[in-house]
């Protein structure tokens, strides 16, 4: 293999490493072979050295044991063998290894070098004849180590180069391959699928542009030469195959000497031959018929291989000289059947235009001629049936020149009442004939007819003879080859036709129109359960699904239907929808779920008293069932008013009672009889209770309500027995079965009225007490609003009783600012009834005014329970609050009074009883001591009571005024008091000055007179110690009151005694004189004329002035008090 | 009880009903000191040691007082008021020792918190026993306070 390798990646290989072998070979022997040469000089180079000691140290004359120690020396290397000095005369001077045998004397010595044997290299030198010790050194060495070593090194040399070769071997091949081998082998492959396979479809790819790739491409372009020339040479080969054997012709190729070389698969069947049997063998003339050769001789028998030279020759002759015909000949099958047939003849030539054969091509005729024979038949069928036919029968054909009829039947002629010369000559003759109201359609189908080359149709009006027929023209186009198109057609007269079809046109869109117009829905069956029309109105009151309808789906329609009736069960029993086959006529009404209620109607279709079908019509009187079922339920509802009303209902019009229900007996205590035809006013009395007459004014008002106008009114009737009853009466147009009635309904009031005059005398009398109360009594709303004040109320807050209450006037306006909160309070409570509403507020007028009122209120609330306002009763105590504040004020004074006098009255009483105890205690023990301090204790304090109740006697008589009040002048009083004081004045040094222009009181003269003389006797007492007291009496403007005023400049009084100074018994210092009364007698005149006093000091030692007010007039009222309660 | 003195402070602004009660007390065996003011405020003066009584070593605090209510410029129920409202010396016995017998006095007066309510008999004998029994009761049966400190 490997010598002789296939294939050129082999053969490349197989050079490169026989290359490399080759070097490697010849490298290592030629290094071998150099190593080996260089063996003698290495092993002298190795020994030189150790001579050259040796021989230095025989030069330099050591001694033998030197000698012998530096051939010693040579142990160290192990591939020195031996070594030997030996003298000239052959001793050994030194050896090495020591022990050795001394050499073998040789004949000759040996020039010096190195001598290799197998294995060992010696070595001899001579030291020269100068030297002392001449001889020779022989030095044998081992080569052993030297070659191993060698070897080895070769070995590594060998493998380096190997190992190169080996690179550089697979360098060369992989580039070789890469850029030869590998485009060659491509080559060859596709070369040898082309060649081998005849695939010229592969192509090199494409390369470098060197050699091989240029090759490459060139044998691409041959490829692609050869696969394209193959493929047109297959298509050609496919194409003549195709040909010939597809071919309907018989073919058959001859050489030049009339010898079959072809015969197709159409000869094959047409002459009954197959093809292996008479190509290569026969000639054509075996086909032919001899008796039909008629200028043409011989004939052929139907023995293959005889030449029919003349007959073919014939053939031959004509084909040669070019001509080409086609001839009618008759052939003969291999059976020996007959057959008529077409045969023509070509010549076959080569590409230099040789002749190299014949081509013939025959056809089978027999069917051909067979149709030209039933064409004819057919023709002769035609005419006798065109001329047999009720209907004209023509052709025409559209030539560019116009319409040319061709052809026209005699029934034609009778139609269109032309004659026959005159339709073929001029085809515009049967247009003029046409009625020229439908030439338009006429010239319209023929155009399109013509234009499309489509059918042609058209049926109108013609004059036919003087006569309008109708006339229906009908023909369909042909086109044979080579010829213009015609058409061929029918013309007939359906004048008849027309007629009937117009009326039963008529009909049918009357009936149709009808079907469509009406409003029910109507549906046809058939007795065949076939569907024979519906409306649309069918359709919209089922809502059936056209689909149903028209699968003439019977069992589906009637459980359409059926399904959405309320009782489908009832219904399939009764009825048997759409399957009735009897004569009756039917009637239903259905009922649906959603409400709907159709009548049903049915009738049989009858032809010749057969029942053939089925009409069935459906109305949808939904509304009209509905409206009744509701008019005969409001019909029903009002009859039950009219009989159960609890008011009497009667119906009349504009004179008498036409109807009444039954509550009207009870009222008007008669019978129904009675009541009805008699007129109101039989059931009144002669006049109203406004004085009309009853007749008059019923009439009015019964006219007023038949002209539309609803009448309410009161009114007297008359019981049957004469009694008369109040009654409301309502009055109201209706309409009853076309005319106006009016509906009276009557309610007996009587108990109301009653109840309605019993309040009213409760509401007299109520006002009677409201008005004459002495209360003031006002309504107000829950949110505090005036809703009504009695004339007292109004006197009360407004100051007078005809005064109006002034709109939205809220209640708490009416109360003094500084006890509207208070009032809001209550008002509260009152109406959250958590605390009745008694309580006295100052009220203040819209003047001014202002004065306590007392205060009831009581929530009041209506028949549910729910409050609707505040019952206020008022009344003025502004007086009466004032006596209870006076008498409260007595009560407390006096409580107060007696208190005090109890106490002071007793004090002196204890000192009395004290002391005289102890005098009694005293005189019984003899101790005289204090008897006369304590005798005059006794008597002090009896004085003192004394004088106690002397001022108290004075004090209680001020509760009588003893003077009437007149008016005082202050001036004079003062001056008065001034000569009355004059003593304790003069004494003092005092000073009293008046200040002019005093204003006169009014008052008791006496009594104002003590309270100026015991203001000034204090001012007096309590002068300033060492200092002449100063007095004036003066006064001063305060708002609009005069404020009189004693005024001392002495001691002063402490701000915290200024006021309980006025009290009974109270004095600043109990050591001055006086009995402590005369200040509280001075407030007590004071108060008593409606005034005030009040002293005003700036403190001890800053004098005091006393001030006190009296009113212009006597006002019986009391200071404003604050705090009333009760 | 400790061997010094009981003060009693008598406010009482009638002179002759003061010296009964001195009389009274200066009859029995309790060692006692009465002084004496005429109106409540040389009364609060004494109490709370200032003003014209402000030497505590003359005018040492009271261990009782005996209080009219009927006094001038300032009213018994005030200086009453005014001690049981002093910081440290509410402390200090008040009896209330006066003629009035109202129930509205006995009731504000112990609404002032007057330690008791003493009211004078007319009967001269009966005044001496009181004072006796006032003096027993509250000098030798009551436990008076621990002196508070004099100062006001």
């Amino acid at each position: 293999m490997l010598l002789n390798p296939v294939g050129i990646q082999k053969r490349t290989v197989t050079a490169i490493l026989g290359t490399a072998l080759l070097v490697f070979a010849f490298f290592c022997v030629g290094l071998v072979v150099y190593r080996q040469s260089l063996m003698p000089s290495r092993a002298q180079q190795y020994l030189t050295p150790y001579a050259e000691i040796i021989a230095a140290a025989v030069d330099a004359g050591n001694k033998d044991r030197a000698l012998q120690q530096i051939l010693n020396s040579f142990k160290s290397n192990p591939q020195i063998l031996r070594a030997d000095v030996v003298r000239p005369d052959g001793t050994t001077l030194a050896t090495y290894p020591a022990g050795n045998q001394p050499l073998e004397p040789v004949s000759q010595i040996r020039p010096d070098g190195v001598y290799l044997t197998a294995g060992t290299a010696e070595l001899v030198r001579s030291f020269s004849a100068g030297n002392s010790r001449p001889g020779h050194l022989y030095i044998r060495m081992t080569l052993a180590i030297m070659k191993q070593r060698e070897r080895q090194w070769l070995i590594d040399l060998s493998l380096g180069i190997v190992l190169i070769l080996g690179s550089s071997a697979l360098l060369q091949f992989v580039l070789l391959r890469r850029w030869v081998l590998s485009p060659l082998a491509q080559l060859a492959a596709i070369a040898a699928s082309a060649g081998k396979q005849g695939d010229y479809s592969r192509r090199m790819p494409a390369h470098d542009v060197d050699e091989l790739g240029q090759l490459g491409m060139n044998f691409n372009a041959l490829l692609a030469a050869v696969e394209h020339r193959e493929t047109a040479l297959r298509q050609l080969a496919n194409f003549q195959r195709a040909i010939l054997s597809d071919a309907a012709y018989a073919i058959v190729s001859t050489d030049q000497s009339g010898c079959i070389t072809s015969f197709n698969p159409a000869a094959e069947k047409l002459f009954g031959w197959k093809a292996e049997e008479l190509i290569g063998k026969a000639t054509p003339e075996m086909m032919h018929v001899p008796e039909k050769t008629g200028r043409r001789a011989g004939f052929l028998s139907a023995k293959p291989g005889e030449a029919g030279a003349p007959v073919f020759e014939a053939f031959a002759a004509d084909a040669r000289r070019g001509l080409q015909r086609e001839v009618e000949w008759t052939f003969v099958r291999k059976d020996g059947t007959e057959f008529p047939g077409l045969l023509s003849v070509t010549t076959l030539r080569d590409e230099q235009g040789e002749l190299f054969g014949f081509l013939g091509m025959a056809r089978d005729i027999t069917e051909h001629k067979q149709a030209g024979e039933s064409l004819r038949e057919s023709r002769r069928l035609y005419e006798d049936l065109v001329s047999s036919l009720p209907m004209g029968v023509y052709r025409v054909s559209a030539r560019v020149e116009g319409d040319v009829l061709e052809y026209v039947s005699d029934q034609f002629c009778e139609v269109t009442g032309l004659t026959r010369e005159t339709a073929l000559e001029d085809e515009s003759r049967v247009r003029a004939i046409i009625h020229p109201e439908d030439r338009p359609a006429f010239d319209r189908a023929n155009v399109v007819a013509f234009e499309r080359l489509a059918h042609f149709l058209w049926e109108g009006r013609a004059t036919v003879r003087g006569q309008t027929r109708w006339l229906h023209i009908e023909s369909h186009p042909a086109q044979l080859p080579g010829r213009a198109p015609f058409w061929t057609g029918v013309i007939y007269d359906v004048t008849d036709r027309h007629d009937v079809e117009e009326a039963f046109h008529h009909q049918h869109s009357l009936l149709e129109g009808a079907l469509q117009a009406t409003a029910d829905g109507i549906l046809a069956v058939s007795g065949e359960g076939r569907i024979n029309s519906y409306n649309r109105q069918f359709l919209e009151l089922w809502r059936v699904p056209r689909g149903i309808l028209d699968a003439h789906d019977l069992a589906g329609l009637a459980e359409y239907i059926l399904q959405q009736l309320s009782n489908p069960a009832a219904m399939r029993a009764r009825v048997r929808l759409f399957n009735d086959k009897s004569k009756a006529d039917t009637f239903d009404t259905l009922e649906f779920t959603d409400g709907r209620v159709y009548e049903r109607f049915s009738r049989p279709q009858v032809v010749d008293g057969r029942v053939v079908g089925r009409v069935w019509s459906f109305r949808d009187v939904t509304a009209r069932h509905w409206a009744v079922a509701s008019l005969r339920e409001s019909e029903h509802k009002f009859k039950t008013l009219f009989e159960s009303a609890n008011d009497a209902i009667l119906i009349m019009n504009e004179s008498v009672f036409l109807d009444c229900n039954q509550m009207s007996e009870v009222i008007y205590g008669a019978p129904r009889e009675k009541i009805i035809g008699e007129s109101p006013v039989n059931f009144s009395p002669k006049r109203q209770a406004d004085g009309q007459l009853s007749e008059e004014k019923a009439g009015g008002k019964i006219r007023a309500a038949l002209a539309g106008t609803p009448q309410f009114f009161e009114w007297i009737h008359a019981r049957g027995d004469g009694t008369l009853f109040n009654a409301e009466v309502s009055l109201n147009r209706l309409e009853l079965r076309g005319k106006l009635v009016i509906q009276a309904i009557v309610r007996d009031i009587t108990e109301r009225k009653v109840a309605e005059a019993a309040r009213h005398d409760a509401e007299q009398l109520y006002r009677t007490l409201v008005n004459t109360s002495p209360d003031g009594i006002s309504l107000l709303d829950v949110a505090g609003r005036m809703l009504y004040s009695s004339p007292k109320a109004m006197e009360l807050f407004y100051g007078s009783a005809e005064a109006d209450l002034a709109p939205e006037q809220n209640a708490l306006d009416l109360v003094s600012a500084q006890d509207r909160p208070r009032a809001a309070e209550l008002l509260r409570g009152a109406l959250g009834e958590k605390s009745p509403l008694n309580a006295r507020l100052l009220m203040r007028r819209l003047d001014g005014h202002e004065f306590v009122g007392e205060i009831n209120g009581r929530l009041l609330r209506d028949r549910l329970g729910v409050p609707w306002g505040i019952l206020i009763v008022s009344r003025d105590v502004t007086e009466r609050q004032r006596q209870e504040d006076e008498l409260k004020s007595k009560n407390t004074e006096l409580e107060r009074f007696t208190y005090t006098v109890s106490h002071d009255l007793k004090s002196p009483l204890i000192t009395i009883k004290g002391f005289a105890g102890v005098l009694l205690a005293d005189a019984a023990a003899g101790r005289t001591a204090r008897l006369e301090e304590d005798l005059k204790r006794i008597v002090l304090a009896a004085d003192k009571m004394s004088e106690l109740l002397n001022g108290l006697l004075e004090l209680s008589r001020i509760g009588r005024m003893v003077n009437p009040p007149a008016v005082v002048s202050m001036t004079e009083i003062a001056r008065d008091v001034s000569e009355l004081l004059a003593g304790p004045i003069e004494q003092r040094q005092a000073v009293v000055t008046v200040q002019p222009g005093l204003p006169d009181a009014y008052g008791d003269a006496q009594r104002l007179q003590e309270v100026l003389q015991n203001l000034v006797e204090n001012a007096l007492k309590f002068s300033a110690p060492g200092q002449a007291p100063e007095i004036e009496i003066g006064f001063k403007t305060l708002g609009n009151q005069t404020a009189y005023f004693v005024r001392d400049y002495g001691r002063g009084i402490d701000a915290r005694f200024q006021e309980s100074i006025f009290g009974l018994f109270n004095k600043l210092d109990p050591h001055l004189e006086g009995t402590g009364i005369g200040l509280a007698l001075v407030r007590r005149i004071v108060e008593f004329h409606g005034g005030a006093i009040w002293v005003e000091s700036a403190g001890l030692g800053k004098g005091a002035t006393f001030y006190f007010t009296l009113p212009a007039h006597r006002a019986l009222s009391a200071p404003p008090v604050t705090n009333l309660e009760i | 009880m400790s061997g010094r003195p009981l003060n009693i402070l008598l406010v009482e602004d009638n002179p002759d009903h003061a010296e009964l009660v001195r009389r009274s007390l200066a009859h029995f065996q309790f060692h006692n000191l009465l002084h004496h003011v005429e109106d409540g405020e040389q009364a609060l003066d004494f109490i709370f040691g200032r003003a014209s009584y402000a030497d505590r070593l003359r005018f040492p605090a009271p261990d009782l007082v005996l209080l009219d209510l009927r006094l001038p410029r300032m009213d018994g129920l005030e200086v009453l008021r005014h001690v049981k409202s002093h910081p440290t010396l509410h402390t200090t016995p008040v009896v209330v020792l006066t003629t009035s017998d109202a129930e509205r006095d006995v009731a504000m007066a112990y609404e002032f918190h007057a330690n008791s309510f003493v009211t004078k008999p007319v009967d001269h004998q009966r005044l001496f026993q009181l004072i006796k029994d006032l003096e027993i009761y509250w000098l030798a049966c009551n436990e008076n306070p621990p002196p508070a400190d004099a100062r006001t």
